[in-house]
């Protein structure tokens, strides 16, 4: 007989009839989830069951899946409302895995639809705001192109990171601007990715890319991110101003990312400038700047000494590139003296020789 | 009893020490238990707005126009020649837009070797160590003809943290995964995991989940489909590991405070983990030891870093499905969970480490790793309370009634959190096993693990050594339509 009168006991009870409560709770609502997520994924099967083959007629247009493009609401499939959301879910997936025509042709299945989106753009969840952002970029960028850019000064990063990406993929330079003025939202993303990012937008971006990497008030992070981009973008003009630059800049990254563009894009004319960083206090800005060295050097033999003195460097990646440079400047017999010797270094120059075979 | 212990001079020090040991317990008890409630409503939160995220935001589309940093696999290997072929086929698979592997042959004595020069067609190629570190000797290092991104690293047995330094000596690129040789990644692991070395540049290491490949359907070195295991021991695992990775990980994941990445499966900015010294060889829990260093490393150092859980990347892997060799596993695991908080304790209650230092690892410490301890004198100090008649049976009835509904409320809420975001066992009959699971582990299955932590705790405080074998089938055996996979029932 339980003495219901204890307070312990009572307390204990209570527990457990209230833990019974929820773990009732939590398996019924499991169960829940495990039965939605079946019709859901059952209606989504149906739809691409049904679409999938009109879909793919209409990239190649043979179909009257895709509207005529001036009334495209004229012959346009039925599709219900409550399913029109998921099916520009559908569509996108289609149209990210086309390009040219045929994905011109997907998109413009989906067009007459994007306004199901128009509640989610306005949704105080942000990652809805995200989500219809993605697929409109995807599928109505030429008419949601001004939405799109407003989503860069969303509240939300990851908005502004969606529309920054839909814009990008566009590769219209006339947001570039824009994007730089909002670059601090992304500050905590990596530098390849935002560089990458800017390098979607093609040439057409390197004049402000340019202002940005030479204004001395700009953070380093970016002014080095807008560097790495010129590079990718192989922007030649961007050079002889970064050369200019070279000599008064403090920051380690953003020597690195000058040193780099000169390297890929510059010619010896810009030499000068790059030698005195070969004795950096920063491994990866020595290691750069013998890279340069050897791409860019007449051969001469101060560079091959200043290259060569790089194998002894305490940083095994900077006596790796030194290695390479070697190589690149025609010592190729110096690196088998080297490899056949009983030097720590023997392994490197044994394996960029073996790599160049 | 009571009357021949409390009559004799000792009976009154005997209550005291009853006294305290069921305070000990109870407080134990509440303390734990409330800290995974709130970590499991923390996770629930976590794991929901991170199931939003992902349909907001389509990974492969946002790797595939971004910077991917390149990424090395570093697998060692021991003894892994029934397996070795089939993972490397599987790594070099993977959906990712630059990585190398580097398996790493931590002196096999059986045919691991040869099994992987025959397969790729590997060949001796000079490499240079970049990470100044004592490893076992490197007897040969390997680069394949056919696949120019596979290196093997040939060196005598020093361990599996010795293995991995060997492997960093030889990683080039700016992230490395550091994995076992025998795990299956999915093919688009890689680009889920690296998630957030993209969106926060200061992260340094970020780990996946791990699940339990044991009655899956296995082909090609991807599991195409996704069933419970057979074996009662593997299905315990099962629930358990949804509970360590989804409540357990996602929780302290949203509070910035996770100390473990899975040695299976995890990815390190290479830097960081050089400038940190590497892999602890001292400790048989070098992935724990080697994340509690890193916090520690960049605290002491002021520099700003972020350690990531991501829950969607998945390695497979196969669990133990014998009681004496979970037991082994379950032994090393305590005494590297031991090693690693005993070694860092002086972070513990210090300002400079913040949270970590000031509530996380005293979480780990005093409940994660003397538990098992408290847990096994709770068993003891409760039958000994009943002998004496100090209590009734309805007290300790209610109060074992209490832990068991509570064990299975943490089950049970890691199983929705899995059915809230991932669900990767499709059939409703394996949801209600995995229910009914649930239930049945609290007797039995939960004081089994209880044991063989103690016993873990018991062999720390000894100072044994060495990790005992754990013998693999292989998922080579585990194909579509073979009998022998287990996986058809």
């Amino acid at each position: 007989m339980i003495p219901t009168s204890d307070l312990p006991l009572q307390l204990a009870i209570t527990a457990v009839l209230v833990l019974t409560a929820f773990t009732l709770s939590f398996m019924g609502y499991a169960f829940l989830l495990h039965l939605r997520s079946l019709r859901v994924e059952r209606q989504r099967r149906a739809l691409e069951d049904r679409w999938k083959g009109r879909l793919l007629d209409a990239a190649t247009g043979d179909s009257a899946a895709a509207p005529d493009r001036d009334s495209p609401r004229a012959e346009a499939p039925e599709i219900d409302e409550d399913d029109r959301v998921l099916f520009l879910e559908l569509v996108t997936k289609y149209a990210r895995a086309l390009e040219g025509p045929e994905r011109q042709n997907i998109e413009r299945v989906g067009r007459p639809y994007l306004g199901a989106l128009d509640p989610l753009m306005d949704d105080p969840d942000a990652y809805r705001r995200a989500y219809a952002l993605d697929i409109l970029g995807e599928l109505g960028y030429e008419e949601g192109r001004t939405r799109i850019a407003k989503g860069l000064e969303d509240e939300s990063g990851l908005v502004a990171m969606v529309a920054a990406r839909a814009l990008a993929r566009h590769g219209d330079p006339s947001h570039v601007p824009l994007l730089l003025s909002r670059l601090e939202t992304f500050e905590s993303w990596s530098a390849n990715y935002l560089s990458s990012l800017l390098v979607s937008f093609g040439p057409g971006a390197s004049p402000v890319l340019r202002e940005l990497a030479s204004d001395p008030a700009a953070k380093s992070r970016f002014r080095s991110i807008a560097f790495q981009a010129l590079r990718e973008l192989h922007d030649i003009e961007s050079v002889e101003p970064a050369a200019r630059l070279l000599p008064q800049e403090d920051d380690p990254e953003v020597q690195a990312e000058i040193i780099r563009l000169i390297g890929a894009l510059g010619g010896p004319g810009q030499l000068a400038g790059i030698r005195p960083f070969a004795t950096s206090s920063a491994a990866h800005v020595r290691a750069l700047a013998l890279r340069a060295i050897s791409n860019l050097s007449d051969r001469r033999t101060s560079d091959v000494e200043m290259v060569s003195a790089g194998l002894d460097d305490p940083s095994p990646w900077v006596a790796l590139q030194a290695a390479h440079g070697l190589l690149a400047l025609g010592r190729s017999e110096e690196l088998k003296d080297l490899a056949h010797s009983t030097s720590p270094r023997a392994p490197l120059a044994a394996e960029v020789l073996e790599s160049a075979r | 009893m009571n009357e021949l212990i409390f009559g004799s001079p000792i009976g009154p020090y005997v209550g005291t020490v009853l006294w305290t040991l069921n305070a000990i317990v109870f407080s134990y008890f509440i303390v734990l238990n409330g800290s995974y409630l709130i970590t499991s409503v923390i996770a629930f939160r976590a794991v929901r707005r991170y199931a939003e995220r992902l349909r907001s935001l389509d990974v492969r589309e946002t790797i595939a126009h971004a910077g991917a940093p390149p990424i090395t696999l570093i697998a060692p290997a021991f003894n892994e020649e029934a397996t070795v072929v089939e993972s490397v086929r599987s790594l070099l698979s993977l959906n990712y837009p630059e990585f190398e592997v580097v398996v790493v042959n931590d002196g096999s004595k059986d045919e691991t070797v040869q099994r992987m020069i025959d397969a790729f067609e590997m060949r001796p190629f000079p490499k240079m160590s970049t990470f100044d570190v004592d490893t076992a000797h490197v007897r040969q290092t390997y680069r394949s003809r056919r696949h120019p991104h596979l290196w093997l690293v040939d060196k005598e047995n020093g361990g599996k943290a010795d293995a991995l330094n060997a492997g960093l000596c030889y990683c080039r690129t700016p992230l490395f995964c550091a994995m076992d040789a025998d795990t299956l990644l999915e093919r688009d692991a890689l680009i889920r995991v690296v998630r957030p070395f993209l969106e926060e540049s200061h992260t340094i290491a970020a780990g996946g989940i791990i699940r339990i490949a044991n009655g899956c359907v296995i082909e090609a070195g991807s599991v195409t489909e996704v069933r419970l295991p057979d074996s009662i021991v593997a299905r315990f695992q099962v629930l358990e590991y949804l509970r360590a990775f989804l409540v357990g990980r996602m929780g302290w994941e949203a509070l910035k405070g996770n100390l473990i990445i899975s040695g299976a499966f995890g990815i390190f900015r290479r830097s960081t983990v050089i400038a940190a010294g590497g892999f602890s060889t001292d400790t048989v829990g070098e992935d724990m030891e080697l994340v509690v260093r890193l916090h520690r490393y960049c605290m002491d150092h002021d520099l700003p870093y972020n350690i990531s859980f991501v829950p969607d990347p998945v390695a497979w892997t196969e669990a133990p499905e014998s009681l004496r060799v979970l037991g082994r596993q379950r032994d090393r695991w305590q005494r590297g969970l031991s090693e690693s908080l005993t070694k860092h304790r002086s972070m513990m209650f210090r300002r400079r480490y913040g949270r970590i230092g000031m509530w996380v690892m005293p979480h780990f410490y005093f409940l994660e790793m003397w538990g098992p301890l408290i847990e096994m004198i709770g068993y003891g100090v409760f039958a000994m309370t009943l002998l004496l008649g100090w209590t009734s049976a309805a007290y300790v009835s209610a109060f074992l009634l209490v832990a068991i509904v509570l064990g299975i409320t943490l089950s049970v809420s890691a199983l929705a959190l899995e059915e809230l975001a991932f669900r990767r066992y499709p059939r409703v009959k394996d949801l209600f096993r995995l229910f009914l699971l649930a239930v049945a582990e609290n007797v039995g299955y939960r004081q089994l693990t209880a044991f063989w932590r103690l016993r873990g705790l018991v062999r720390f405080l000894q100072k044994a050594e060495g990790w005992g074998a754990m013998p693999r089938v292989g998922f080579a055996k585990k194909t579509k339509g073979d009998p022998s996979s287990g996986g058809g029932s």
